[in-house]
């Protein structure tokens, strides 16, 4: 098999959705194994899907495919609040990422049943040398079989479209908090020192939240800009 | 993913945020009267408590015990003024000086005046005697000679714009920060130096890139918050 037809492949099926966007494609020894062909072919493959930007490599992860909503996007998306530089997903750290179950405060916030389940997801995700704290929030429901891998490649905004219902809208709150004693060590900072936290409530155009995010940042080193008309 | 049980402090932590905001409790059980409905330990409850004072939620009040803390909730899309954000409060503007200084420099750009000089107003918002915001308004002032007279002492800013030049700004850009008081702004809002305010810089234009005003505003940072709705959020493509 040529370079070419294993790219054409690779490329076909990530745009039929066969692998879709975020998801983790096959490494390159299993791609080596499954076409049955030399490392270097798979690689010169892989590159042009890189090249083309269809495909992100991540040290030390792996290949994903590359996800559609890029920073520009997000910049030009009025009236939600963004930190001043550009967000990129450098450097996921999974803190912890489990199923529970819902629960009265989350049953109320996300209008479903107590007993119903939710992904509790965080990690930690340095851009430029920054801390952010990531706290993400999702009915099972909604987002069956969710791979939070994604994560390492795809914005929140993107990773919260992926559901069965998608979200239209977005409510954020946006506070000054102290940090407690966990924070205060993620961002090397004194306790009580202060932190911006930005609650994201993602809904449907009828109202249905589908995912909820809680940012936390180092306040004296973040600022936040927004337009609006 | 695996199934988890919370930890006994999230349980507690979940159980308030739920007594606070849909159960619009403002007086919360005792630790002990927590720790025995949820059966958790009384270690749990004061961690879940420390949470919800340091993320400004709840605060402790002598003898009474712990309250929920209702921040001032601001809406910082379409162009409401301060004024209308605070209507139903009573609000008192004290208005300590307005001066005419050379163009800052980093507003040389945003007025289009690489020369020339600015009307700065300087203004302190109290809510029930409480000074809550300190406000630094500029004006180009050959646009705005006007303003540099009156006394804007309880008076909304826009509505005297409005008044006196029949304009009012239609959009803009805000950045917000924190800002940690030094000591002039720490006397004017009388909290220790240190304390923790937002910075919000506003640059304000009307319709065809007018640049009205820009304003500086110093917040207490516990007793505000800030809210933004986005709608229709992924049709940002291309124009």
């Amino acid at each position: 098999m040529l370079f070419k037809e294993i790219y054409a492949d690779l490329d076909q099926k990530i745009n039929n959705g066969g692998y879709p966007p975020g998801s983790t494609l096959p490494n390159e020894a299993e791609l080596q194994k499954k076409y049955d062909v030399s490392r270097t072919t798979i690689r010169k493959a892989v590159n042009k899907l890189v090249a083309e930007n269809k495909v992100v490599r991540k040290k030390g992860s792996g290949l994903f495919v590359a996800p559609i909503i890029s920073k520009q996007n997000i910049l030009e998306m009025t009236g939600i609040i963004r930190p001043l530089y550009l967000e990129s997903s450098d450097k996921i750290k999974f803190k912890d990422t489990y199923l529970r179950l819902v629960g009265s405060y989350y049953a109320a916030v996300f209008n479903v049943s107590s007993h119903e389940l939710l992904y509790d997801i965080s990690f930690t995700a340095e851009i430029k040398g920054e801390i952010t704290c990531e706290h993400l929030l999702l009915l099972l429901d909604n987002f069956p079989g969710f791979d939070s891998n994604c994560l390492k490649v795809m914005s929140i905004i993107e990773a919260v479209n992926t559901g069965t219902q998608k979200p239209d809208d977005v409510y954020q709150d946006f506070q000054l908090i102290k940090a407690t004693e966990e924070i205060s060590k993620q961002f090397h900072i004194q306790e009580k020192d202060p932190v911006f936290k930005i609650t994201n409530l993602f809904s449907t155009r009828q109202g249905k939240i589908v995912a909820l995010e809680y940012r936390l940042q180092d306040a004296v080193k973040t600022r936040y800009s927004i337009d609006f008309s | 993913m695996e199934f988890k049980e919370r930890t006994a402090a999230v349980q507690v932590q979940e159980y308030l945020e739920f007594l606070i905001h849909f159960k619009k409790v403002s007086e919360l059980p005792s630790q002990r009267e927590i720790s025995e409905k949820l059966q958790v330990s009384r270690n749990a409850v004061k961690h879940a408590l420390d949470r919800l004072k340091d993320e400004g939620q709840i605060q402790a009040k002598e003898r009474t015990g712990i309250i929920s803390n209702k921040k001032i909730d601001i809406n910082m899309l379409g162009m409401d003024s301060m004024t209308t954000e605070l209507k139903n409060k009573t609000v008192k503007i004290e208005h300590l000086a307005t001066t005419i200084e050379k163009m800052p420099g980093r507003l040389k750009d945003f007025f289009n005046a690489p020369e020339g000089l600015a009307i700065k107003i300087a203004r302190i918002r109290f809510v029930k005697d409480i000074p809550l915001t300190y406000e630094i308004t500029y004006f180009n002032q050959t646009d705005f000679t006007r303003l540099a007279n009156i006394d804007f002492t309880n008076k909304s800013l826009y509505e005297v714009l409005e008044k006196e030049y029949q304009i009012r700004p239609t959009y803009g850009r805000e950045s917000i920060g924190c800002f940690l008081a030094d000591e002039k702004i720490s006397t004017l809002l009388q909290v220790k130096k240190g304390t923790p305010l937002y910075q919000v810089n506003s640059f304000n234009y009307q319709d065809d890139d007018f640049p009205i005003e820009s304003t500086t505003q110093y917040l207490l940072g516990n007793k505000f918050k800030y809210h933004f709705n986005a709608n229709n959020i992924y049709d940002y493509q291309e124009d």
